[in-house]
């Protein structure tokens, strides 16, 4: 280090150790710093005081105008989407209404209190039962007498008393107890994980209603196509595919959807799942299966059977009361309508 | 406003040595007062102002600089613009020699030395703020000093002859 570096160097440390501001050492650059600090400022506090006050200002218009263009938007979605939900309501309800509901709101009360009083004396009955009891009473007389099936080969002998009563809407639930109860293995469908669920149809089901005549109606996707399916006990009421109506000589074409529906519904199918359930029921049959699901008989057994409003005797054995009423409701979900009062239904000949 | 109103003259004095035009500088001191005040709430203790305040007027003095140097080359005519108030001719002059020469130090002596010298910020200050030690701002000054009276002892010696 030659000796110029050195008293540089030591000028430095010296410097270093004793800044002050507009202390340089240079007279002349002390004199311009003074007087650069002397210039006046190109913005005085007051005018900062009005760009923050405007600030202010602009940030709340700012935020009325955000508020209300978010509440405006809000209020107009939640109109489109009511406009939506009601178009899409309507439109339901004009295409899948079931035909059976339909009938049974287009007949006046008065006129079934009329129909009744005719046949049977007995006006202490609702509306919607009044219907039913009228009509189950038709059908009962024209199929007072069943032909034996071929597979049993046992009598039938079906006897209506006058006296009807009967009350549809309490039994249901006591059909799907009895059902969620049962050990059988033809039923075990019914209480099957519905996450594990055919992978054709969405895991949400849309709709499903129940109706007093134990019918369910759903709607659900099926291969991504809306489907509104109406079913009973007996088989399929009403199948709509993309608003389509489908006939019942095609059921047969859509037995999963079918046993999906019955699944979710928790309904017991009497027949196949894809039977017309307008159709006439062939009711001894359907009893039974209904037997050997519950396990009381085996199939192709001999047996004979007599069932009543206060009693079910089997091979001469009477059954237990819990069980009386759960075949009550197979007999009124097979043939549509309860058993009378004073009524009997019987397969086979007791000895 | 409290806070601010005790530093208005430390970071008007910083932008307007660095900014030479005027309504630049003007508007660099109004974006920097906006913008620490929409993002207060995240001013945590409130010694930190200062450098919250002089780390925002510094970014948007680069990214101005950044822009100018993109759109236009730096001319005589924003010399002009720097013209001071002072009535006093031969001060005017000195003054805007002394913003070209601090305008002629590198970035890194530049920005200590107008920290010290114009806005009246402590050695400690300046090593917070620059993320220096101490010593190192402190050797920039002297530096800065140095170069500084190097570029002005000749123009001022010409102007005096």
């Amino acid at each position: 280090m030659d000796l110029y570096m050195k008293k540089q160097f030591n000028n430095d440390l010296i410097n270093i150790n004793n800044l002050e501001k507009g202390k340089t050492g240079n007279a002349n650059l002390d004199k311009v710093f003074a007087e650069m600090n002397s210039t006046p400022l190109i913005l005085v506090s007051e005018e900062v005081g009005c760009i923050v006050d405007n600030a202010m200002v602009s940030d709340v218009t700012a935020s009325v105008i955000k508020n209300t263009i978010i509440l405006g938007g809000a209020v107009l979605a939640s109109a489109i989407f009511g406009w939506m939900y009601f178009q899409y309501n309507s439109h339901q309800k004009a295409i899948s209404y079931p035909k059976k509901a339909q009938v049974k709101k287009m007949i006046p009360f008065e006129q079934n209190k009329i129909k009744l009083s005719s046949s049977n004396g007995n006006s202490n009955v609702s509306s919607e039962e009044n219907y039913i009891i009228t009509e189950s009473n038709n059908k009962v007389n024209s199929n007072s007498i069943i032909t034996p099936t071929k597979s049993t080969n046992q009598t039938l002998v079906h006897d209506v008393n006058s006296n009807i009563t009967s009350d549809n809407s309490t039994k249901k639930t006591n059909a799907a107890k009895t059902l969620s109860k049962t050990e059988d293995q033809s039923n075990q469908h019914l209480a099957e994980d519905p996450k594990k669920s055919n992978s054709n149809f969405s895991k949400t089901i849309i709709t499903q209603r129940y109706f007093d005549d134990g019918s369910a109606k759903m709607t659900l996707d099926y291969k991504n196509q809306p489907v509104r399916i109406t079913i009973n006990s007996r088989g399929i009421e009403s199948l709509f595919i993309n608003s389509e109506e489908v006939a019942p000589a095609f059921y047969y074409l859509y037995d999963d959807l079918a046993s999906e529906a019955f699944k979710r519904a928790k309904i017991e199918p009497l027949a196949l799942s894809t039977n017309d359930a307008n159709a006439k029921p062939n009711i001894s049959a359907m009893m039974t299966g209904a037997l050997v699901r519950r396990g009381l008989i085996t199939t192709g057994e001999e047996f004979s059977f007599e069932l009543n409003s206060s009693t079910a005797i089997l091979n001469n054995t009477n059954l237990n009361s819990n069980v009386q009423k759960d075949l009550l409701q197979v007999y009124q979900n097979a043939f549509g309508s309860s058993l009378p009062r004073g009524g009997k239904f019987i397969i086979g000949k007791q000895k | 406003m409290s806070l601010y109103n005790p530093l208005h003259e430390r970071l008007v004095r910083f932008v307007q040595t660095i900014v030479w035009d005027k309504e630049e500088a003007r508007d660099i001191v109004s974006e920097t007062i906006l913008a620490s005040y929409e993002n207060f709430d995240k001013v945590k203790h409130h010694e930190a102002f200062l450098y919250y305040l002089f780390t925002i007027a510094k970014r948007k003095m680069n990214r101005r600089y950044v822009q100018q140097k993109r759109q236009s080359p730096w001319t005589d005519e924003l010399n002009d613009k720097a013209e001071d108030s002072s009535p006093d001719a031969l001060k005017q002059l000195q003054v805007k020699e002394l913003k070209d020469a601090i305008s002629h130090l590198p970035e890194k002596y530049r920005e200590p030395l107008v920290l010290f010298e114009f806005s009246g910020l402590t050695i400690k200050e300046i090593a917070k703020l620059t993320q220096l030690t101490e010593n190192g701002v402190k050797s920039r000054l002297v530096r800065a000093r140095q170069q500084l009276s190097q570029i002005l002892d000749g123009s001022l010696h010409e102007k005096t002859i």
